[in-house]
């Protein structure tokens, strides 16, 4: 292997696969002869052909060859070298690290002569000089050169963190493993599911809105009820009943926390109390306030002081006569119970709504972890795009809130640039259509033609890991299968089934 | 927020009333009301304010769940009533007597606290000064009466407004009313945590008695931790076309309430904003006959909690609740309570009696003693 050209931080290397491999992904030391003290770390992004001159007239000569004679021979050939040359590669390699007396450094711009040895960096030298150390390390399930188990320091995770490939690519199968690996150390794991694909992981906690799951108002606060009325059935903009609504509903439940307070009882609220209230603002206001409120209830989101009896035939989940706690299911979480929020049969807009409803409400359990034991949660939203616009908060202002975010999505372009700048880990799998691929390159970690290079070469159940975690160096790494008790994911019901079954 | 009115100061608004509209020079005869002696006067109007808002009958809307009523801490109880009784009759006026009653049951006994206008003389012509005044007190100078243009606080009156005091009836009644919420309003605030009964509806923007006044009662109550429960006991409203006290005849015999304010709001919300708080069908007993029942809930007080401690408060009377009956009790007039006070209203206001016609000799045998 030689070094063929440097330009930039872009290394070409020519080299003979029978003498050397250089797969996408491989780390090569380039250190200067003689002293071998002095050198820089590069990682191949792509493989080509060499291109030589000659080469049409070599390739000419050929067809015609074989068009004209009837038949070769060649009864004496000792020249043993030829075609060789059609063999060699060039491989496209970024530099990632100066190496500067066997310790490694962020490079510098500095550059070798082309009078290098050039030797290929094994996993555990590679992870030993570019990963920090774990000081709470979660457990590994990915491996560098399918066989070095890698692993995480887990503050490493902290508050933006994005899975994203194609469809089929793996990227549920990584997330489950985020969340079971989080939960093994007791950090609160909550996901948003829109698809079931997290159903039925081990020790998890299956809530289903209006089946096992109804809120307690007076536990989330106003402002998820708020949240869900601007997204759901927002007043009109800029109009008196959005005014009064916003102004009067944290009025109302103020009074109400006051009056519990005095009487020496939790605070019990639900939507019938607020309908009752005095809306301000005339007829038309008040109406328009009552009747969002109404719709709400009749969606049995939460829990309610006088279930009906129709619901309580449905489902007895309702006849409970004291406000259920979802603080009980995040304690439970916090034991390594992760939550598991089942979206599949919600509406959209629903499911957007309860989403970013929820966020808020968990912004309020950060507050009270702030003046406790500090049991900032892991949340994953499931098919992101769909609903990130909705918590755009939890980007900017995640890291002081405490919430840590894992957006699992397969179409990167619909995120937020802000996600993007605000990143502090990338688990990238495959990737083809061009605008995701740009998306994804907006992240300061590392350029285009590297997250290019990588997400349209990647091999099944591999992912570019890039971030915090590696302490911004781009790893290519196998992903291990799941647990055995752990569901497949991605499991698609089919017409073809019946054929082969 | 105006403050509440003391009692010493209700007992100077009486004078100065008195002083604009029974002024009297000359002598007037005066036809007396006759009773009899086993006869006992109240004469204010059965049922809660006339709505003009039609009965909005459309029959197919679920009924919200009936409740049955939760015990919780009780709390003081205090029921205010007013009676009123019409002496008699002048060629330019009608001499009224009026007794409203506020009684209050906290944990270490009852008492009972009587106010009593004695007789007052309302002349005619003094009819636009009189209510103008009963106006201003409820806060609304304009109620009843077109004012001259200007500052409405100092404007005087014109005319009287149509509707606002008709007849001899309404005009007594206007006077009734004004003293009965005056006598609420001392009700409101003479206890905590509790909760008052008013006789009626918590009807707003009726005819005798501006919203702002129910709403400032309201706070008044609110401010002390205090509901206001209104007992209707003979409802003219109608929801759905079923009259309210018959709202509960699903569930027969069994003591409990049903909410009616989200029907009325499906129905017609501006009806239901008619409403100072919410209505429902009630039967406080098992035997019992239903009642409309609007609660005005204190702050953050919910209505259940508000009927709640009401009825752990409350003793009942036949499935009424016994401190409003004890409240009408002290609020009619006997037979010697109406002839006493015409004595008194004939040497007051120098009237000269003037013997009434008997009918009872017309319509004998046929219930002629009734006429």
């Amino acid at each position: 292997m030689e070094i063929a050209s440097i330009s930039g931080d872009t290394v070409l290397l020519l080299y003979h696969p029978a003498q050397t491999a250089a797969d996408v992904g491989q780390q090569f030391t380039l250190m200067e002869v003689p002293e071998r003290t002095e050198g820089l770390v590069v990682q191949v992004i792509s493989n080509d052909s060499l291109e030589y001159v000659g080469l049409q007239q070599e390739m000419i000569q050929h067809i015609l060859e074989r068009r004209i004679s009837r038949q070769t021979q060649a009864p004496v050939d000792r020249e043993r070298g030829m075609g060789e040359i059609k063999s060699l590669k060039v491989a496209t390699a970024k530099i990632r690290k100066r190496i500067q007396n066997n310790a490694w450094h962020a490079w510098d711009g500095w550059i070798p002569t082309r009078n290098v040895e050039i030797s290929q960096i094994g996993a555990g030298t590679l992870l030993e000089n570019i990963m920090p150390s774990a000081h709470l390390p979660i457990r590994s399930f990915v491996r560098l050169n399918e066989s070095t188990p890698m692993q995480f320091d887990g503050p490493r995770l902290r508050t933006v963190n994005v899975i994203t490939g194609v469809k089929g690519s793996g990227k549920s199968h990584l997330a489950k493993h985020l969340v079971l690996a989080l939960s093994e150390r007791r950090i609160p794991v909550i996901v948003f599911d829109l698809n079931g694909e997290y159903l039925g992981l081990p020790n998890c906690q299956e809530l289903c809105w209006a089946q096992n799951l109804v809120l307690n108002l007076g536990e989330v606060g106003y402002r998820v009820l708020e949240k869900l009325v601007r997204t759901l059935y927002p007043l009109p903009s800029g109009q008196p009943s959005e005014a009064v609504f916003e102004h009067q509903l944290p009025i109302f439940f103020r009074e109400r926390e006051d009056y519990c307070r005095r009487q020496g009882t939790p605070l019990r609220i639900d939507i019938p109390y607020l309908i009752n209230q005095n809306w301000e603002g005339g007829d038309y206001v008040v109406r328009a306030i009552r009747t969002r409120l109404g719709v709400i209830d009749e969606r049995n989101l939460f829990w309610r002081e006088h279930p009906r009896t129709v619901d309580q035939n449905i489902t007895p989940f309702y006849a409970t006569p004291t406000p259920p706690s979802f603080q009980i299911i995040y304690d439970s979480a916090c034991e390594g119970r992760p939550v598991i929020f089942d979206m599949r049969d919600i509406p959209n807009s629903l499911q957007k709504a309860l989403a970013s409803s929820m966020v808020n409400f968990l912004q309020d359990i950060c507050e009270r972890e702030a003046d406790g034991q500090g049991r900032y949660p892991f949340v994953f939203f499931e098919e992101a795009h769909f609903y990130v616009e909705d918590i755009l908060n939890l980007i900017t202002r995640g890291r002081h809130i405490g919430i840590a975010s894992v957006f699992v999505t397969n179409t990167p372009q619909e995120l937020p640039e802000a996600v993007f700048r605000q990143l502090d880990n990338l688990f990238l799998l495959a990737l083809a259509h061009k605008d995701d691929i740009r998306n994804v390159s907006r992240n300061s970690f590392t350029d285009q033609d590297t997250i290019e290079s990588f997400a349209t070469r990647m091999p099944e159940r591999h992912a570019l890991i890039i971030g915090d975690v590696t302490d911004r160096y781009p790893l290519v790494v196998a992903v291990d299968p799941l647990p055995a008790d752990v569901p497949p994911s991605g499991r698609t019901r089919s017409t073809w089934d019946r054929f082969t079954t | 927020m105006s403050e509440a009115y003391p009692v010493d100061q209700l007992q100077a608004l009486l004078d100065q009333l008195e002083q604009i509209i029974s002024r009297r020079d000359e002598s007037s005869e005066v036809t007396y009301r006759v009773v009899t002696p086993d006869e006992v006067v109240d004469d204010s109007p059965t049922g809660e304010e006339p709505e003009d808002l039609e009965s909005v009958t459309t029959a197919d809307i679920t009924a919200p769940d009936v409740l049955d009523f939760v015990p919780s801490s009780p709390g003081p109880v205090v029921a205010v009533d007013c009676g009123i009784a019409r002496l008699g009759e002048t060629r330019d006026g009608l001499v009224i007597a009026l007794r409203a009653t506020v009684v209050t049951d906290v944990h270490s006994g009852s008492s009972v606290s009587l106010f009593r206008s004695g007789p007052i003389y309302l002349v005619n012509r003094y009819k636009a000064q009189a209510l103008h005044q009963i106006g201003r007190h409820l806060g609304k100078p304009d109620l009843f009466v077109e004012l001259e243009h200007g500052d409405p606080a100092d404007a005087a009156p014109v005319r009287l407004k149509a509707g606002a005091a008709d007849d001899a009836h309404q005009y007594g009644d206007r006077f009734r009313n004004w003293f009965e919420r005056i006598a609420q309003r001392v009700a409101v605030i003479s206890v905590e945590n509790g909760t008052i009964l008013f006789d009626g509806a918590l009807t707003l923007r009726s005819r005798d008695t501006p919203s702002q006044y129910m709403e400032e009662l309201a706070e008044l109550a609110s401010q002390r931790g205090n509901a206001i429960i209104a007992i209707s006991k003979q409802s003219k409203l109608e929801i759905a076309g079923r009259s309210v006290r018959f709202w509960l005849d699903d569930v027969a015999n069994r003591a409990c309430y049903r909410p009616l304010t989200p029907m009325m709001r499906r129905l017609d919300s501006a009806r239901s904003e008619r409403v100072m708080g919410n209505v429902h069908a009630a039967r406080f007993s098992v035997l019992g006959p239903a009642f409309r029942m609007d609660v005005k809930a204190a702050r953050g007080q919910s209505d259940d909690e508000a009927i709640g401690r009401y009825c752990s408060s409350a003793s009942m009377r036949g499935g009424y609740p016994d401190v409003l009956v004890r409240a009408h009790a002290h609020s009619y007039f006997t037979y010697p309570d109406i002839i006493q006070l015409q004595a008194e209203a004939g040497a007051r206001f120098n009237l000269a009696p003037q013997s009434s016609v008997e009918l009872g000799g017309i319509f004998a045998p046929f219930g002629g003693r009734f006429k």
